[in-house]
């Protein structure tokens, strides 16, 4: 059998508690054939179909999200209780996550169908240490270890009035602010740190006695506690240690098997002090009785043994499993779920979308995409989310092909610069596991913490990232220094110096960049597909993240409605190249990052020149720009012989097509490297000839001299230059737009196929199954419990957050 | 060999630079060629120099330092690269980092190792003394007649003030230097000690108590004790400081024997009569400095320690045997 071990606590103080199932278990099965998992990769793990069984270790601490992930595998799983009873509310919520669970209290067998005993026990490798078998070995008189809890203290102190001054005695009694400091006047006891359960067992180990008191205290409300009557495992634990004890447990508790005969049980401290006494006065039978004791717990209560019941268990259940299926399609046997699959739904995340804020090329593709998904599967889950403001998120559903506003998320403010934030992380992790999400495909993350894909992972789903730009590599998602040129960060091995200038520049801290790739480079671990819609795209990513070049691919992103443009060049005017001044189109969104610089500097420069310029995108930068440089541009536009002929915001597609129509070149200006460039290929295939930067996206679809030209950046001469050649020379324009025009486009069909098999090929699977119960936990995940400790949830913050003492 | 040792923290925030030149200085003391160097002059120096290996000390909690770069420019000239963590279990919380870099870690806690993913091929590396701190011999145990019955140079952390308030209590004097301690503790001054004042402090004590500490600044997830002896036991030991171990585990005798200078205790009687029988026998004290002192030269300075390291190393194969 191959057993995976989880511990499902966020934190603990008791860590080695699994190690030590753990260890036991590597003894019984195989250590290659046991896995000590953390909450990370337990869904993954227990998905994967590796592992033959699931031990989860605990219980009380269970994270909603994760144990909602674990029922939807098929993965037989047990819960081993460590708490019961005291932390009983809070266990009996997640016992429905599982098929049997074992209680570490006599006293909860029986309270489900599926809950028998099965105490806690020891670990040789771990606990054992030989008897002192000479007196003179010892080092204590009398131990006792323990959380300082009230009752305790009182009984100590009752315990020790009645001994002999003198004695050599060893208080651990740790507290902390939820827990009063022990009073013990009368006896010297230092406050003691904590100790490791190594040390423990060697302290008592040179102990004469060791002295257990029972606990009666929990965060349960008293009218609800349920008493205990097992042991805790420190009694095994000490046992094995070759520790002799004495335990103040009251009428209660019941030790095991023959451990009555081997420990003494009383519930009075002066039947305590007595024992205690009597054992000290008589050290042959004393070390007698410890290592009797310590042979009976190697022979009947160590995890090897307790582990084999949990073996026989799993056996069974898988049994259970296999006829289940074999009797299908009758109703499930035990505790399975309706295996009536469905397809695994996809959630789109992205930092705007369609109808909340104004819109780019990202949310168009988004949103053309998650409708055709929709439209080709209309039983499928297709969801979007991103920022609706500052502090709430919008989550879009598509039905019958269309969005609408499912719900909207008051999560409260989120910084720019987070790499973390606990709000929207919890209320990612519900909407994943509501709405029985399989894909989580990242458009971008600006507006949202960097660590999100690594709750999606650990969650279960397959996580995909497209790069529309670069926010994931660097916080300047367009890479471009505050001098707007490209810094070409994947070019250089060691960035520190490039990204310092860079970041002071910016009024950050010169080495914020290593905290925000700290972050960023372990979520992009935790993604399975990274696609780029170009080479040079793909190039760029793999310089910043070389460990992700097996898992990089390009998929060229959509050009919608080709069909549209492959009409409009057919009705384009005949003869078109050979008319009038040279026509030169501005097509998109006119900001800073697309040129806007040179192009003011080219539009100011072409007054007496045969150029004339359409505009389709003027943005209130381009008019302050142009205004500023002495121009009125919708002057000019209204003008006849006018430099600007046309100047438009908004604009529709039919007015795109009819422009493009009447255009020879159109100008890609950007500083940037482009990823794709939308517009480019619809000016192409429209037989446009495009003036384009020699970056990115228009190095890989323009062939210099071929079907474009290709400038340097920020290059007004350059691009002047450029125009009027193909101005005087209109026989190397019409070759240059014929080859233009026959440019390779994707449609959504062919790129949502594409797609779907790339999601196909990573074999998603939650949401495919929908489980029978629904849990009643809270969420406990947080980005630490997944093994991200942050210094500081903001990553342009230089200070190292540290946790405040308890 | 050439080993270069630096830190993962930056100067500008490291508060414990010394100890990297004592580690430096260790490898010296095996024959290798070593320095220690800042991480502000490393990224130059691995251009510049062939190096063996270059190992990079302290707390690594600072996220500013581009440590896979670092292990990235290294590796690529050829140059091994460990870890050897200083604060450990107090900022275990923050070593994810080391996952991703498969670099051999050495932890200055054994309680950490068996929460390290298995990239790290974590092992326990105590701190120690160097002989760069240490006078002629001298111990100062050697003092006939000490001022104070106990001396404490440290952060006044709670547990540390609720001990000295104890002690005081019960009739014992104190020197107490460092930082944070309240003005109505007898023998208190808020003031920080260098190594020659903290001699002077010793020699004006009949023990030296070594309180340990329990700060979980970065250690919520596992919550992981501490057991092994920190810097400072190793330091007053070479000095020939006779210590009393309080509160602590007991896995010091690993380190000190009985008769080696550093006694463990945990009730206040037992310091009680340990003074009594100081003060009564100032040869018996004597005594135990000098152990104290001899066996930390023999056992517990950074040669000792920068020996195993590379021993380590050399059976993982990372470097040369």
């Amino acid at each position: 059998m191959k057993l995976l071990i989880y511990d499902t606590e966020m934190r603990t103080a008791n860590g080695y508690l699994p190690q030590a199932i753990a260890m036991a278990a590597g003894k019984l099965l195989g250590r290659s054939n046991v896995h000590l998992c953390g909450h990370h990769q337990v869904v993954e793990q227990a998905a994967s179909g590796a592992w033959n069984g699931l031990l989860a270790i605990g219980g009380a601490g269970a994270d909603r999200h994760l144990m909602a992930a674990l029922m939807e595998t098929s993965i037989p799983r047990i819960l081993w209780t460590t708490e019961d009873p005291y932390e009983r509310r809070l266990l009996e919520r997640t016992e429905p996550a599982f098929d049997h669970i074992f209680s570490n209290e006599e006293s909860c067998e029986g309270v489900s169908p599926f809950t028998s005993f099965l105490p806690l026990a020891a670990e040789p490798d771990l606990h054992w240490r030989p008897v002192l078998e000479n007196d003179s070995d010892y080092v204590h008189d009398l131990t006792f270890v323990g959380t300082a809890w009230p009752n305790r203290v009182a009984s100590l102190r009752r315990i020790l009035a009645e001994l002999p001054l003198g004695l050599n005695v060893f208080l651990c009694l740790p507290w902390n602010r939820h827990i009063p400091k022990p009073r013990l006047p009368g006896v010297g006891v230092l406050p003691q740190l904590r100790l490791d359960i190594t040390d423990l067992c060697d302290i008592w180990n040179r102990s004469r006695v060791v002295l257990t008191i029972g606990r009666e205290f929990s965060n349960a409300p008293v009218d609800s506690q349920v008493l205990g009557v097992s042991p805790p495992p420190r009694i095994y634990e000490t046992a094995l240690a070759g520790g002799r004890q004495i335990v103040l447990g009251g009428p209660r508790l019941q030790l095991p098997g023959a451990f009555p005969d081997l420990i003494p049980v009383v519930d009075q401290e002066s039947a305590a002090a007595a024992l205690i006494q009597h054992d000290l006065a008589d050290p042959a039978a004393r070390i007698t009785a410890a290592r009797a004791t310590q042979n009976h717990t190697l022979s009947h209560h160590t995890y090897e043994q307790r582990l084999r019941v949990v073996l026989t268990r799993f056996a069974e259940l898988r049994s259970q499993q296999r006829r289940a299926v074999v009797q299908m399609p009758g109703p499930p046997q035990g505790r399975r779920f309706d295996p009536t699959p469905h397809p695994s739904g996809v959630l789109h995340v992205a930092h705007n979308l369609v109808g909340l804020r104004r819109s780019g090329g990202t949310e168009l593709y988004v949103d053309q995409l998650a409708r055709w998904q929709q439209r080709r599967w209309p039983e499928r889950t297709v969801l979007a989310l991103a920022p609706k403001d500052s502090i709430r998120l919008a989550l879009m559903g598509y039905r019958q092909g269309r969005p609408q506003l499912l719900e909207t998320l008051k999560i409260g403010q989120i910084s720019r610069f987070s790499s973390s934030n606990q709000n929207y992380e919890r209320a990612f992790c519900q909407i994943l596991s509501h709405h029985g999400v399989g894909v989580v495909h990242i458009h971008h993350l600006i507006g949202l913490p960097l660590s999100l894909p690594l709750f999606a992972k650990a969650l279960g789903c397959r996580v995909v990232v497209t790069l529309h730009d670069f926010h994931l590599l660097c916080h300047r998602y367009t890479l471009q220094r505050p001098d707007g040129t490209f810094c070409r960060v994947h070019e250089h091995p060691d960035h520190r110096l490039l990204c310092r200038l860079c970041l002071q520049a910016s009024g950050l801290d010169g080495e914020a960049r290593n905290r925000r790739l700290e972050i960023s480079r372990r979520s992009m671990a935790a993604v399975d597909r990274v696609l780029a819609s170009t080479n040079s795209s793909a190039a760029i990513a793999r310089g910043v993240y070389p460990e992700l070049a097996d898992r990089l691919e390009v998929l060229e992103m959509v050009t919608p409605d080709v069909t549209e443009l492959d009409r409009g060049r057919h009705a384009r005017p005949a003869g078109i190249a050979r008319q009038g001044p040279l026509r030169v189109g501005v097509i998109g969104n006119a900001v800073p990052h697309k040129g806007l610089d040179t192009l003011v500097q080219v539009i100011r420069a072409s007054g007496d020149l045969p150029l004339e310029f359409h505009i389709l995108g003027a943005t209130p930068e381009l008019d302050q720009c142009l205004r500023e440089a002495g121009f009125d541009p919708d002057a000019e536009a209204q003008a006849g012989d006018a430099a600007v002929a046309r100047y438009e915001g908004t604009f529709t597609r039919a007015v795109l097509v009819s422009t493009l129509q009447r255009l020879h070149v159109a100008l890609f200006l950007s500083s940037w490297p482009e990823t794709y460039h939308i517009a480019l290929g619809e000016a192409m295939r429209m037989g446009v000839v495009p003036v384009a930067t020699h970056l990115g996206a228009h190095r890989d679809r323009i062939e210099d001299g071929v079907n474009g030209v290709l400038v340097p950046p920020q290059d007004p001469h350059a691009v002047l230059q450029a125009l009027l050649k193909l101005e005087a020379d209109r026989s190397l324009l019409g070759s240059l737009s014929q080859a233009a025009a026959s440019v390779s486009l994707m449609e959504i069909e062919q790129h949502g196929v594409a797609l779907e098999q790339i999601y196909a090929q990573l074999q998603p699977w939650r949401g495919t199954r929908q489980a029978e119960a629904s849990l009643q936990l809270d969420p406990q995940l947080d980005l630490a419990a997944l093994g991200v400790r942050l210094a500081h949830e903001r990553w342009h913050d230089p200070t190292v957050r540290w946790d405040e003492p308890t | 060999m050439r080993i270069l040792v630096s830190s993962g923290t930056a100067d500008a925030i490291n508060t414990n630079q010394r100890l990297r030149q004592r580690i430096a200085h260790g490898f010296r003391e095996l024959g290798h060629h070593s320095r220690a160097l800042g991480l502000n002059k490393l990224w130059g120096r691995l251009e510049r120099e062939p190096l063996d290996l270059l190992l990079i000390t302290g707390s690594i909690a600072d996220p500013g330092v581009d440590l896979a770069g670092l292990v990235r420019r290294a590796q690529g000239r050829g140059t091994a690269v460990a870890f050897w963590l200083h604060d450990d279990p107090y900022e275990f919380d923050l070593h994810w980092r080391l996952e991703a870099l498969h670099c051999p870690v050495f932890s200055n806690e054994a309680n950490c190792l068996a929460y390290y993913p298995s990239s790290c091929l974590a092992r326990a590396l105590a701190l120690a003394a160097s002989p760069l701190d240490a006078l002629p011999l001298d111990p100062v145990a050697g003092n006939p007649d000490p001022e104070v019955d106990l001396g404490f140079c440290g952060v006044a952390f709670p547990q540390r003030v609720a001990i000295l308030r104890q002690l005081a209590a019960a009739g014992l004097t104190l020197a107490c230097w460092g930082d944070g301690w309240p003005d109505d503790l007898a023998g208190a001054v808020n003031c920080r000690l260098g190594p020659l004042g903290l001699r002077q402090l010793y020699r004006r004590c009949c023990f030296v108590l070594n309180l340990g500490r329990e700060v979980p600044i970065a250690n919520r997830r596992q919550q992981i004790a501490s057991s092994t002896p920190g810097p400072r036991t190793f330091e007053a030991a070479l000095m020939g400081a006779v210590q009393l171990y309080l509160g602590q585990s007991p896995r010091v005798a690993v380190f000190y024997g009985p008769g080696d200078g550093v006694i463990p205790v945990s009730r206040v009687e037992e310091i009680q009569n340990l003074v009594e029988r100081a003060r009564a026998d100032p040869s018996w004290r004597r005594r135990l400095g000098e152990a104290a002192a001899r066996h930390t030269r023999r056992h517990h300075l950074y040669r000792h320690r920068c020996h195993d390291l590379l021993a380590a190393l050399g059976a993982e194969g990372l470097i040369a045997p």
